[in-house]
């Protein structure tokens, strides 16, 4: 364990004595040059007679130069060392806005660990960092470190790491703070904070402030093992400045503990036993799968668990959890496209199984949104109700995430993926001939229904193909007709997803095609987003295309740039509206709610006057642009030149006016 | 589409434009006896308003034959009615009851103002810019629905969408509205639209 501070280092007078030295010094330089003669006959009488740094003199020149304070040979810092643990946790990347509260670390990433693993990535906001981080995990599997300093950084960060909680999604932030005061410099004191955490700690799983190295080695470990372990989310490690910057020995012995990521927990196999018989004997049972799907494999099991059923399957889209071509998917079957809950297969059901669904009450009622709110139970009175989640596992008091309670019959408090094989085993087992045959019959309607869903949304498709605005099915379908041959992912969350369209039109059927939601309903989460999972696509040379909102961007544009600057590809797609439309359609609702009419809910919802030229913007920033683009019949040749570019490995951007839906 | 709108206008002229009252007391009261008697009321209201346990059964919404495949096969908490409890004939007395005698439209429609109107008042907002109807709400045109039952719907609607009364859409704006529906245009044929074949 190091010292937290070296007893034969100078005091804090010392440290201060020195400090106005290098400033004097600094000042001297300056001071030197404005001496010159030629100089300062140029200065007139008004300059002059304003203060000026001081000039050197020759007492100055005379005196001893002041000790200069280098690491010697045999020290390093203690963010070297913090760079070690966090290169044995594999982060790939860290990205940060960068501030002086962790500027120890930031010179450590860069120098000593030569800026790989993790590679610094520079974001202008620290929402774009952590909202970053939360597209990379869900295209990644790997959670990304996010720097902050922890004040002002944080509270720039608060609500993308809200978005991360809600979608139990790991972030790995490190806040920098100078805990101990009497060494804070001046600015030090409105970044310093008591308990920097204190501001999320009840949205983030767990939090701590090490006190020495021995200390941060085990909490570093331990954050990054507690966000990985379902249910997944946030961790803040507070890292000292001081701890950060003070050199130690370079054969201190500093231990860094191993990583072991818990196994996530399987349900009771008696539970399991009971809900796979309710199943089986069930006459039309529907599985919802929300966030089911927490890797790759989570939606092979999935597709496992449907065929032997030959249930319908409806997928919240937190997650991929289920191919939209299946033709037991029937999440958009008799809707209108506005998933995720298809109530006409909800009211069938005798058995419905919730896998990771973060809204059970949701799925089974309806809210009628009126002057006056009224429910009513959209499932069967005696339809049976099974929930497989970690949400029964963990719960927090303060924000209200954990929705409506809703009674079940059977709650199996586990992880849903690492239950479905003992489920599926389970089922097969129980499964009898005369049972299999009522299966395959109804699988046979289902695949019927998927069938006349598909037919008749092509139908809803082609109305208004022509139109100016262009619709967002046609902007969806002209994105699909470009990148279908192509190894893509859709980065962008369900908030920029063309009013559902993509789900509804395209062949999703590998799990990095969809990234899910925001999680906490926080915009300005998709065009950060989007640049970190293009930037895990960028690895395995996908192709990345982002549905991108107006409103969304207007937050923090500046990623874009940063997608420049790193070179990462991604095509992103401008729905552009003008407005935020779902909040005017909130504005109208109580408009007429109070019988005043709609005719100004436009006021403060409408981004008009002037609009926005975001390819003008954007192309600012770095970024090749088209558009803006109104006529449909433009688009297509628009988006072939800007997909060239992403394919050289650049971020584009094409600026679409688009109506509201 | 011109003739269709001359007949109605001829089937009301002189006619006020605006809500009638129920056809409630003026089919017998069978209807409502039955809608009484087989417990419909419990739920739904006496008359058929809608309580926090049922919704609406008044706004017209549904036609005599898909209320009738509704009860026979209920989603949600309500009980399903076989025909040999409940008929037919008996079903239709209670639609009669339930539905209200309808406006028609009595006031020619502006296309060219309908569209302003549809706008203003914010039906874009959920069904798209032609009607076309999107992730909020369903397609209204071309071939919108009857007058009659597009009327009561956008005054007594249910779900979520804000119900619009005279005060906030005059009976003007409703026709006008109805005629920018109905003259959207029919969209290509899918065999004109590659990208959108499988």
């Amino acid at each position: 364990m190091t010292k937290s501070r070296d007893p034969e280092e100078p005091s804090i007078e010392r440290r201060r004595f020195l400090q106005h030295g290098t400033l004097a010094g600094a000042a001297a330089i300056i001071g030197s040059s404005a001496s010159d003669k030629s100089q300062s006959q140029e200065i007139t009488q008004e300059t002059a007679s304003r203060p000026v740094a001081p000039v050197m003199t020759a007492e100055d020149e005379a005196a001893p130069p002041a000790h200069a304070q280098v690491m010697s040979a045999d020290e390093r810092s203690g963010s070297d060392f913090m760079v070690d643990v966090f290169q044995s946790l594999e982060f790939d990347y860290i990205c940060a806005n960068p501030g002086s509260s962790f500027r120890g670390l930031h010179e450590s990433i860069i120098n000593y660990g030569g800026n790989e693993h993790p590679e610094l990535i520079t974001c202008c906001h620290e929402e774009s960092s952590v909202a970053m981080a939360h597209g990379y995990f869900k295209a990644e599997g790997k959670p990304l470190a996010v720097m902050a300093h922890g004040t002002v950084g944080l509270q720039h960060a608060a609500m993308a790491i809200y978005n991360a909680w809600c979608d139990r999604v790991p972030v790995y932030l490190i806040l920098g703070n100078h805990n101990d005061a009497a060494l804070r410099r001046a600015a030090e004191w409105y970044h310093g904070v008591q308990d920097a955490a204190d501001m999320v700690r009840d949205y983030v799983k767990w939090d701590d402030t090490p006190w020495s190295l021995e200390h941060f080695a085990e909490s570093a470990v331990r954050a990054y093992k507690v966000s990985m372990t379902p249910p997944m989310a946030p961790v803040v490690l507070v890292v000292d400045g001081h701890l950060q910057e003070a050199p130690i020995p370079i054969d201190s012995g500093l231990h860094t503990p191993k990583l072991t990521i818990p196994t996530p927990p399987q349900g009771d196999s008696g539970a399991v036993e009971e809900a796979a018989q309710m199943l089986v004997n069930a006459e039309f049972p529907v599985l919802v799968a929300d966030r089911a799907a927490r890797t790759p494999e989570g939606m092979f099991l999935l597709i496992e668990l449907a065929e032997t059923l030959q249930a319908a399957v409806i997928d919240g889209g937190s997650r991929l959890n289920f191919p939209t071509r299946h033709p037991l998917n029937q999440t958009h079957r008799a809707g209108n496209g506005a998933p995720p809950i298809n109530r006409e297969i909800i009211s069938q059901a005798d058995v419905i199984l919730g896998l990771e669904v973060m809204d059970f009450w949701s799925t089974v009622n309806s809210l009628r949104d009126q002057l006056h709110r009224s429910v009513s139970r959209v499932a069967k009175p005696d339809a049976k109700l099974i929930s497989i989640t970690t949400g029964d596992l963990y719960i927090r008091s303060n924000y209200q995430d954990f929705r409506r309670m809703q009674e079940v019959d059977l709650a199996i408090a586990a992880d849903a993926e690492a239950t479905l094989p003992a489920l599926i085993e389970a089922v097969k087992r129980l499964s009898t001939r005369p049972r299999r045959r009522v299966f395959e019959a109804r699988g046979e309607k289902l695949a019927e229904a998927s069938r006349l869903t598909e037919e008749n949304t092509r139908i809803a498709a082609s109305y208004a193909w022509n139109a100016s605005p262009i619709s967002t099915a046609r902007l969806c379908s002209e994105i699909w007709e470009k990148i279908k041959n192509e190894d893509w992912s859709l980065v962008s969350s369900y908030y920029s997803d063309g009013g559902g369209w993509p789900r509804r039109l395209w062949d999703f059927d590998k799990p990095y095609q969809w990234l899910g939601h925001a999680g906490g309903g926080g915009i300005g989460y998709g065009a950060p987003a989007s640049v970190g999972g293009a930037l895990a696509n960028r690895r395995h040379g996908r192709f990345s295309v982002s549905i991108q909102t107006d409103g969304d961007l207007m937050y923090a544009p500046g990623v874009l740039w940063t997608a420049a600057h790193h070179r990462i590809p991604l095509l992103s797609v401008m729905n552009n509206n003008r407005a935020y439309h779902m909040e005017m359609m909130h504005v109208q609702r109580m408009c007429n709610a109070r019988n005043r009419g709609v005719d100004r809910a436009n006021i403060g919802n409408e981004l008009v006057d002037p609009n926005i030229d975001y390819a003008q913007m954007v192309r600012g920033l770095g970024v090749y642009t088209e558009g803006p683009i109104d006529n449909p019949v433009d688009l297509g040749p628009a988006l072939e030149r800007a997909i060239a570019v992403v394919k050289r490995g650049e971020p584009a951007l094409v600026d679409v006016i688009t109506q509201v839906r | 589409m011109v003739m269709k709108r001359i007949c109605l206008i001829m089937l009301t002229a002189g006619l006020v434009f605006g809500l009638s009252i129920s056809k409630l007391f003026a089919q017998g009261n069978n209807g409502q006896d039955h809608f009484l008697v087989f417990g419909c009321g419990a739920c739904h209201g006496i008359q058929g308003e809608g309580t926090v346990l049922g919704p609406s059964v008044a706004a017209g919404a549904l036609s005599v034959d898909e209320f009738i495949s509704y009860i026979r096969q209920p989603t949600g908490s309500m009980p399903m009615y076989p025909p040999d409890t409940l008929p037919d004939t008996m079903i239709q007395e209670i639609y009669d009851f339930v539905t209200p005698e309808v406006q028609q439209q009595s006031l020619a429609g502006r296309v060219d103002i309908g569209e302003q109107v549809y706008r203003s008042k914010g039906c874009y907002q959920c069904h798209a810019n032609e009607g076309q109807g999107g992730a909020q709400g369903p397609r209204l045109g071309p071939n919108p629905i009857s007058f009659p039952r597009f009327s009561w719907y956008v005054r007594n609607p249910n779900g979520g969408m804000p119900p619009y009364t005279e005060i906030v859409l005059s009976a003007q704006d409703l026709a006008d509205i109805y005629s920018f529906l109905e003259e959207r245009l029919e969209p290509p044929s899918l065999s004109d639209i590659p990208m959108l074949l499988l």
